[in-house]
């Protein structure tokens, strides 16, 4: 992301609006270009020394804020490594030794240059160029650059200033439509992942024949009681999630001063495009093992795409984690799991579910949520639409849960045939 | 009665717990009792009542005065059989400052002067409160140095957080950084909540460190809590009142070492000086031609845009890092540092500067240990080690060792560079001033002579510590060698 002193921004009333590039503009095009090619080529230069070469990069363009900006987007993709295998603490070791007897029998020379040139001379020869402290991160060495493109290094500079932005707010509202409601359970995942809650309701189409559209108020936990930046970072992790989708607009106010908010108003018109390439990248590790794990195993059961969006009476939009479908019965259930950071909703999600609210709506609790609560520990025990884990529902009790599940809500006859 | 909304004396019942660094507060029949609603916010996103945690025991406080009962599944902290094991007994400020704590019911802070035992205040609150708890302090090096000491006062485990450490015991150690990012999961593990060196707390992130732990008890710990933006009051009300203020004054000569602080202007040479003039020069014509008032907030990112924007502004900015550059740690300021070094060869001496750049320079010219936020751990470690114990006698570093840093050897320190802060001025200071016997604490204070360090140095030196002490203001290449060390 991009440091303060980056960002690039104007404020007209209460708005504040980033400065994004045309990411088709020739000369920016060019710039990024010689950028990336400058990086290639540096492979094994010292930091300090690519810096140099960039600084006549930078120092040829105009607006150097823009520069440094679409430099640090790429520095960012860029790894760095000590060359060598100079044992620099060791060597310091000894030299600092001899230094510290010169210093305790007051044998230091009156000239102060002596002391490196004559007195230490010989341990310091040890030091490449002479340097003691030629292992600080500026002497770090270029060791990859991720491959990049031209127009994806731009693209990627305009979404690192919004969301270097984002650093500085408590919320975002963002308004969504026009997409089939799996990608907005891919943007429901995200949120999860990043521990955010979000108050979701539907908007009815201003006229008749509209498409209905959804609104999302997205904040942390505590953000209620103060309107810290707090969760900035969180936001601004998530936000890229939002951009995949093909219609929707985010609304977040900004505080990059005490005292100072001002109204960031961006939608899918501002071209800015998720770098999630693969969705899947930033899912927990746990998720996608348990995906994959699951489509091993599993005979019956098989995880759909389809939707697991259920709207509660009173408007309010939730989504399960995993939708299942039984291969030979056709029948699906939706599971949502429970962690500890949002422990708060369980029994009123129970209470939907035991109002009928909920049909083949499944749960699956960590234990740790229910460690201090008997009583909502032995009821959630003796649910059969409740599955308690430990850390991650393993796929077999998962198996077994959906059977039980399944076995416990079919008719007799379909019961004797699923058997066979 | 206000408390009870059912039927006659139907008692009202609510549960708490901790969630995400915040409690939940469930009344049993639904309705929250009015005596609590200042404290509650009703979050939709959840369907239920939420309060900050740091509110815990405010509540309790209320429920307990109200008659209200309460399922408490917030608190996940313990009781703990503390005993200090140490040859020191409490002195007295520390029993005032104790007492004075406990009073109000072990919540506030304690002002109390570098070098005078917060450590063993701390360790001493502990015993007392009895509860698992958690210290949080600024730096890695203060973080490892009170879990050392806690483990020797208490012969027991201490959990770390930060510096690569995650480790979370009865009793843990966290920086302000580590403590942010984990509060809103162990929030409700810990009785008792230590703020070291408090004055960071009052930073719009630093506080949630203290807003998300319920601990109903906390003390804060500074040795200059003030602050001139207002964080006081948010440090008050996270913290509790300043409950004893004891002045360095009261200490020294018994608790504290006598000291006497030297300013020392240094003359730069005539050809640093006719290129400290140029920058300067082109520096200063720039900021008066574009009218930037440095008095006024935001001044700075003024010039940083229109030095990138505005012609000559390259030059400008250019110059004003030189200019500095001479005044921080040009050849005469090597020169006076070295001069200082040669003339104290039995003494264990820590050297301050402004910036990363200047305490790199003279490790570099002086072949000497440097500790900065860039050393690593292992290297950290050893360099204090072993200055503290005799085989490094001199330490370089630029802001990390400003604060808390226990080297009670250290008896001169040489502010080379520094910022116009009283604060960082007395901390250093600070830093030579643990007693030992027969120890003679010496600050010198480097100023380069006809620069803009003149107005920094007097800035920074508006301070009782500063107050009734004589400076020598003959420039170091006129002090006679023999009479480095003066007298008050």
């Amino acid at each position: 992301m991009l440091t303060k002193d980056l960002l690039r921004y104007h404020i007209a009333g209460k708005r504040i609006k980033p400065d994004l590039i045309d990411v088709k503009d020739s000369r920016l095009l060019y710039f990024a270009e010689r950028l990336i090619s400058l990086y290639e080529e540096s492979i094994s230069l010292r930091r300090k020394e690519l810096d140099e070469l960039l600084k006549v990069e930078i120092n040829s363009k105009r607006d150097q804020k823009l520069a440094k900006g679409i430099v640090k987007v790429l520095d960012d993709r860029s790894e760095y490594s000590l060359a060598g295998e100079t044992p620099f603490p060791a060597l310091r070791e000894k030299l600092f030794a001899l230094s510290a007897e010169m210093i305790r029998n007051g044998k230091l020379p009156e000239n102060m240059e002596k002391f490196r040139t004559e007195s230490l001379a010989n341990v310091l020869a040890g030091f490449p160029r002479g340097e003691v402290y030629g292992d600080l991160p500026e002497n770090e060495c270029l060791l990859r650059v991720r491959k990049t493109f031209p127009e994806e290094l731009l693209e990627r500079y305009n979404m690192e200033l919004v969301r270097s932005l984002l650093l500085y707010s408590s919320r975002m509202e963002i308004t969504a439509g026009g997409g089939e409601v799996q990608e907005l359970r891919r943007v429901f995942k995200y949120l999860k992942f990043f521990r955010l809650l979000c108050r979701a309701s539907s908007l009815p189409g201003k006229k008749k024949g509209d498409e209905e559209k959804f609104s999302f108020v997205i904040d942390g936990p505590a953000a209620i009681l103060d309107n810290s930046v707090k969760y900035g970072l969180l936001l601004a992790g998530f936000f890229p999630a939002v951009c995949r989708l093909p219609e929707w607009e985010m609304r977040s106010e900004i505080t990059l001063a005490e005292g100072k908010s001002h109204l960031l108003k961006i939608d899918h018109t501002s071209g800015l495009k998720c770098h999630f390439e693969n969705m899947g990248a930033y899912i927990p590790e746990e998720i996608r093992l348990f995906a994959e794990y699951f489509r091993e195993k599993s005979l019956f059961w098989h995880l759909t795409e389809r939707s697991a969006f259920r709207k509660l009476p009173g408007g309010e939009n939730i989504f399960a984690d995993f939708t299942f479908e039984h291969s030979v019965t056709g029948r699906t259930f939706d599971l949502e799991i429970f962690h500890l950071w949002h422990k708060s909703r369980i029994e009123e999600r129970l209470k939907s579910m035991e109002k009928g609210e909920l049909k083949d709506y499944l749960l699956a609790v960590e234990k740790g949520c229910v460690k201090k609560d008997p009583v909502l520990s032995e009821k959630l025990s003796s649910s059969p639409s409740v599955l308690l884990f430990s850390n991650f529902p393993g796929v077999e009790n998962v198996c077994k849960f959906l059977d039980k599940a399944s076995a416990d809500f079919l008719p007799e006859q379909k019961k004797k045939k699923h058997r066979k | 009665m206000e408390m009870t909304s059912g039927g006659e004396g139907e008692k009202k019942r609510i549960r708490l717990e901790f969630v995400s660094g915040t409690l939940t507060v469930t009344p049993e029949d639904g309705n929250m009792p009015p005596v609590l609603s200042h404290l509650t916010v009703k979050d939709e996103r959840i369907s239920a009542y939420r309060a900050a945690a740091n509110d815990y025991a405010a509540i309790l406080r209320i429920c307990g005065a109200c008659d209200i009962e309460v399922k408490d599944l917030a608190r996940d902290y313990k009781i703990l059989e503390l005993n200090i094991h140490s040859p020191h007994t409490p002195r007295a400020h520390q029993q005032k400052a104790l007492e004075s704590w406990k009073k109000n019911k072990g919540r506030g802070i304690v002002a109390m002067p570098t070098g005078s035992g917060k450590t063993f205040l701390a360790a001493l609150a502990m015993a007392s409160i009895k509860r698992s708890t958690i210290v949080i302090v600024p730096t890695i090096d203060l973080l490892l140095q009170w879990e050392k000491n806690l483990r020797e006062f208490f012969r027991m485990d201490v959990g770390m957080l930060g510096g690569g450490s995650h480790d979370i015991k009865d009793i843990t150690v966290s920086t302000y950084d580590s403590a942010v990012l984990n509060m809103e999961f162990m929030g409700n593990r810990f009785g008792l909540a230590i703020y070291d060196e408090c004055h960071h707390l009052p930073g719009e992130v630093n506080r949630k460190s203290a807003s998300m732990c319920l601990a109903p008890y906390r003390l804060g710990l500074s040795a200059t809590p003030e602050r001139e933006d207002g964080g006081f009051e948010i440090m008050e009300k996270l913290l509790g009142p300043l409950v004893c203020r004891i002045h360095i004054h009261e200490l020294e000569g018994s608790v504290l070492s006598p000291y006497i602080t030297r300013r020392i202007p240094v003359i730069l040479s005539a050809e640093e000086q006719e290129r400290y003039t140029q920058a300067r020069q082109k520096y200063i014509s720039f900021v008066r031609r574009h009218n930037i008032d440095f008095s006024m907030k935001d001044a700075w990112s003024s010039f940083i845009i229109l030095a990138a924007r505005a012609p000559g502004g390259r030059e400008a900015l250019k110059g004003y890092l030189e200019q500095r550059s001479i005044a921080r740690y040009g050849k005469s300021k090597l020169e006076a540092v070295w001069k200082i070094l040669r003339n104290n060869p039995g003494e264990r001496i820590i050297v301050f500067t402004a910036d990363n750049d200047a305490a790199y320079a003279m490790g570099e010219c002086f072949c000497l240990p440097v500790i900065t936020h860039r050393t690593k751990a292992a290297e950290r470690k050893e360099f204090l080690e072993r200055f503290r114990s005799g085989e490094y006698p001199v330490l370089l570093t630029s802001k990390v060792l400003n604060e808390g840093v226990d080297v009670p050897e250290a008896s001169i320190g040489i502010v080379v560079s520094g910022s116009g802060s009283t604060r960082e001025h007395v901390q250093r200071l600070g830093r030579i001033l643990r007693a030992k016997e027969g120890k003679q604490a010496v600050l010198y204070e480097l100023v380069s002579d006809g620069t803009s360090e003149m107005s920094v140095s007097f800035r920074r030196r508006q301070h009782r510590a500063y107050g009734n002490y004589q400076y020598n203001e003959a420039p170091v290449k006129e002090l006679p060698e023999e009479t480095q060390t003066g007298e008050r």
